[in-house]
């Protein structure tokens, strides 16, 4: 293995629903040993799940010869987490969901993973690749909060 | 990222003791994805601690 930041933990996933849970556990591993209550640890791992089925579903477009990257930064203070993919990005955010439409059927059930990300998160970002792919979403989750 | 495997999950993690529960979480995780009973995970994840544990001790590197 060549050399690498001592405090990042890296996973690279295939493309397929369901690897989103392998990234979900090890994040969640990651902040308990960072020291992270076990409800920052519950939202963080629905975040990252989110995070990565967006990556699969949207940015890789189910292609199972791309990958998924999740690299974890610990800090002393603050884990973030960039989930990578090679999609060209989100260039317009999606409407803000509506839930009593969604509970009546009215609206498509989907269409919350942004929304949740966003609140269970200290910060979020979507970042556009430079080249029109390698595009991620990079959230942060702080300690003593 | 580039192409890979579909089937495969790949983890780095830094020489750091307390590490190894890292690739003990992930490992179980993609075991049970497979179907494997809750036994079997368990001997996956001390086997895995284990591996890890040498890998990070035994890392020259670490002084």
């Amino acid at each position: 293995m060549s050399e690498s930041k001592s405090t990042t933990v890296e996973v690279r996933l295939p493309t397929r629903l369901g690897y989103e849970k392998v990234a979900m556990s090890t994040a969640a591993s990651v902040a308990k040993l960072m020291g992270f209550p076990e409800d920052r640890v519950e939202d963080l791992k629905t975040a990252v799940a989110e995070a990565c089925i967006n990556a699969i579903e949207h940015g890789n477009r189910l292609n199972e010869k791309l990958s998924v990257g999740v690299v974890l930064r610990a800090d002393t203070d603050a884990l973030e987490v960039k989930v990578l993919d090679d999609g060209g990005g989100i260039k317009k955010a999606p409407p803000k969901p509506d839930i009593d439409r969604k509970m009546h059927g009215e609206e498509d059930p989907r269409g919350m993973g942004m929304f949740l990300i966003q609140a269970l998160v200290d910060e979020a970002e979507w970042v556009q690749g430079s080249d029109g792919k390698s595009s991620y979403v990079r959230l942060l989750i702080k300690l003593d909060k | 990222m580039s192409k890979s495997k579909s089937t495969t999950v790949e983890v780095r993690l830094p020489t750091r003791p307390g590490y190894e529960k890292v690739a003990m979480s992930t490992a179980a995780s993609v075991a049970r994805l497979m179907g494997f009973p809750e036994d079997r995970v368990e001997d996956l994840k001390t086997a895995v601690t284990e591996a890890c544990i040498n890998a990070i001790e035994h890392d020259r590197r670490m002084t």
